[in-house]
């Protein structure tokens, strides 16, 4: 018999890997002369040879990790993640520093670099080695620490310099004092919906749970406003705030208007509430009432129960309804801009007016980013919150 | 010691317990047992506050348990349910070490009495310290669900059917585990059961209910031997009889066996009072038996034996265990063992008929 575990081919990989190779033969990315210029396309061999080499060693490297027979399926994770990570810092520098030489050799001094399919193909085989490694791996380490290596390369670059000709960092030169404006503003709406909507969602949810004729109705709100498109949400909230910001003065001077950051946090904060409130209720239904009897019955206080047994109990599934929401309200800011609230959606709203592709790419970057790390966060918190059995010890 | 003095519960208009005493006797063990709905959970939980009476006293050791405020109270009684309730998010050890955390002690004393109380209860400390509950087998839960209960050393212990939720092979085990443990701590404790034979086997004391009354006390033996009335006597069933021979322990009944060594000739004139005579070794190790209408002729006893007829009961079980034996076998009785295989007596169809009351109704 073949030891099925040690003998298969891992096909993701691979083609992850076929994918990438294939990405290394279109251009890279494009020399412009200005923002709006259609440019040339510059290859990775076109642009240097041994660095094309070496990045499809990197390839190769990890098409070998997936096809080796008698590697364990686990053992494939640290290699393909190790190589995927060279081939993407490769990937960035190489676009960072040849384009600098190929704008030095045209002599455009106002001059950029736009990624082009090359690029964006090879980063999406890098996403697939890696997403599938992380996948197959059971260590929380692995899976916790990899996305914030992807995202600690890039800014490491990024602070260096190497990338400083790439088009959307051009963007963000040109615009570095708003950048970090709208960077505050869009954690800030995020961050101040969702902590509201934690303030109000986790007692929402204990008393959907302790008083059952409210459970139906309050689910019906709550899941309701799920359903209403962002963008319409957003346009909602513009006529009642501006009739009410208009009767009550002292309001206004709050700064409840019609548009601004008033109606959007006040629907980020609608939309954050659902994950909240439902974990929350979950939290509450799925605890055996036996864990609450046996307390009792050992002599427990009511508070002791809350803080020893229920708190610590519930507290995980709470925890991972708070990063769902959070990761989702991050992605709901962006279109926040639109009603006039600050945020990264200004530079992505504004991109699409001018049809500067490098500008929207610019403000999604860093949204991505910004998800990412959320969700990692939340993510090591709650498994660190989670007692008992870690994954894969049992 | 606790009491029951004329203790009345109800709920609304429902009632659960209808002027109730009895006594639990300090170091036995009270078995409330009845039909679903007779009062007997309601009872248990009188004892350490989950309820309060509307009439009459609990009392422990003469105080009247509303005396006591409730946490303390229950810190100081140890309390089993049948859904043990461990906590899902502490290791086993801190589950056991829950009530003595409560009463303040520091974490090595915990730790200490954890590995005492696993090796109480038969798990491995060593391996069972730091699992989770969602590790453990159903009756390996609820071990360290009784190990809990015993954590703080409590004088008493309640138990609201404890095995209840355990498939019935571990159920012997528990119970035969809680006997042995309940004869070194000498706990005074009430068991919850509504399985009479669980009842039968672990009860020093039977309180037998129904709706809301007690309607007969006593040992199991007097309440299977002598049912007061007509619902005692349902309840209990037929097989009442059967059931009682398991409060009898074989070497309490035992008479002695004829036996003869494995090498000597089996002269049936000296055995001329007996069916069967048992074959030994030099250390009186049980062998074989050899029926009176058998291979008489042959040379040695050996040779005549029949090892095929013997199965043995040891001299620690029960009375019904020998019936079964006796049952099982094609001879009229059967041979006591010790724990080592030796022979030490037998028991026959009269020692059966002895234990049980002729007379009775």
């Amino acid at each position: 018999m073949i030891d099925r575990e040690r003998s298969v081919v891992d096909k993701v990989t691979l083609s992850g890997a076929l994918v990438g190779g294939g990405g290394l033969f279109l251009p890279v990315f494009i020399v412009k002369e200005h923002r709006l210029d259609a440019g040339f396309p510059v290859s990775f061999a076109g642009m240097s040879l041994p660095l094309f080499f070496l990045a499809l060693a990197f390839v190769v490297a990890i098409a070998i990790v997936g096809v080796l027979p008698g590697l364990r399926r686990r053992s494939r994770n640290l290699p393909a993640v190790l190589a995927a990570l060279c081939l993407f810092a490769l990937l960035w520098a190489g676009t960072g520093i040849g384009g600098a030489a190929e704008l030095a050799e045209y002599e455009f001094e106002r001059g950029r670099v736009s990624p082009s399919s090359g690029f964006w193909i090879v980063l999406l085989a890098i996403l697939i080695i890696v997403t599938h490694s992380m996948k197959q791996s059971t260590s929380v380490w692995l899976r916790g620490c990899v996305p914030l290596a992807f995202v600690a390369t890039l800014i490491a670059l990024f602070v260096v310099g190497v990338i400083d000709d790439v088009a959307f960092v051009r963007e963000y030169y040109t615009r570095e004092d708003r950048f970090v404006r709208e960077l505050t503003a869009h954690i800030g709406i995020a961050a101040g919906a969702v902590g509201a909507a934690v303030a109000v969602g986790v007692p929402t949810g204990i008393l959907a749970y302790r008083i059952r004729s409210l459970e139906r109705p309050l689910f019906a709100v709550v899941n309701g406003v799920q359903t209403i498109p962002s963008l319409a949400l957003f346009g909602l909230m513009i006529a009642p705030l501006a009739l009410i910001s208009q009767r009550f003065p002292i309001l206004r001077e709050l700064g409840v208007r019609g548009v601004g950051n008033t109606p959007a946090l006040l629907a980020l904060f609608l939309y954050a509430l659902l994950p909240i409130v439902r974990n929350t209720y979950t939290s509450l239904a799925v605890m055996d009432p036996a864990v609450i009897h046996a307390g009792t019955g050992m002599g427990m206080t009511r508070r002791q129960l809350m803080w020893q047994v229920e708190v610590p109990i519930s507290l995980p599934i709470i925890l991972a309804g708070v990063r769902v929401s959070m990761v989702q309200t991050i992605g709901n800011t962006t279109v926040a801009a639109l009603i006039g609230a600050g945020g990264l959606g200004n530079f992505v709203f504004q991109g699409l007016g001018q049809a500067a592709p490098d500008l929207i790419v610019m403000g999604v970057i860093p949204i991505v980013i910004l998800a990412l790390l959320a969700d990692r966060v939340f993510q090591l918190i709650s498994e660190w919150a989670v007692p008992g059995p870690k994954r894969g010890a049992v | 010691m606790i009491e029951f003095e004329h203790v009345s519960k109800h709920y609304g208009n429902t009632v659960a317990l209808d002027d109730v005493s009895f006594t639990v006797p300090d170091g036995t063990v009270s078995v409330l047992i009845g039909p679903s709905g007779c009062g007997k959970s309601t009872s248990l939980r009188l004892v350490n506050r989950l309820l309060e009476p509307n009439d009459g006293y609990v009392r422990v050791d003469g105080t009247p348990v509303r005396e006591f405020p409730p946490q303390i109270l229950r810190r100081g009684i140890g309390y089993v349910i049948q859904s043990v309730g461990l906590l899902p998010h502490m290791t086993v050890e801190e589950n056991i070490g829950l009530v003595p955390k409560l009463l303040g002690c520091d974490k090595r004393d915990r730790s200490r009495r954890a590995g005492e109380l696993l090796e109480l209860i038969g798990l491995s400390p060593d391996e069972y310290r730091n699992k989770y509950p969602i590790q453990l087998s159903g009756g390996e839960a609820q071990r360290v669900g009784v190990a809990r209960a015993l954590a703080a050393n409590p004088p008493i212990l309640l138990m609201d059917e404890p095995f209840g939720a355990v498939d019935p092979l571990n159920r012997e085990t528990l119970q035969q585990e809680f006997i042995s443990i309940q004869r070194k701590l000498r706990k005074t404790v009430i068991f919850v059961t509504h399985d009479l034979d669980e009842a039968v086997r672990v009860a020093d004391r039977i309180v037998l209910m129904r709706d809301g009354n007690v309607v007969q006390t006593g040992a199991p033996e007097e309440i299977l031997g002598a049912p007061a009335n007509d619902f005692v006597r349902e309840f209990v069933g037929s097989d009442r009889a059967l059931k009682r021979l398991a409060r009898f322990i074989v070497g309490d009944f035992m008479i002695d066996a004829p036996s003869v060594d494995r090498g000597a000739h089996l002269d049936w004139n000296r055995y001329r009072d007996f069916e069967v005579v048992y074959v030994t070794d030099d250390h009186r190790h049980l062998l074989g038996a050899v029926p009176r209408d058998g291979r008489a002729a042959m040379s040695s006893a050996e040779d005549a034996m029949d090892d095929a007829l013997v199965g043995a009961v040891s001299f620690g079980s029960t009375l019904r265990d020998a019936l079964a034996e006796i049952l099982n076998t094609e001879l009229a009785e059967t041979p006591v063992v010790d724990e080592h295989g030796h022979l030490v007596g037998r028991i026959t169809m009269a020692e059966i008929y002895s234990a049980t009351p002729r007379r009775i109704v």
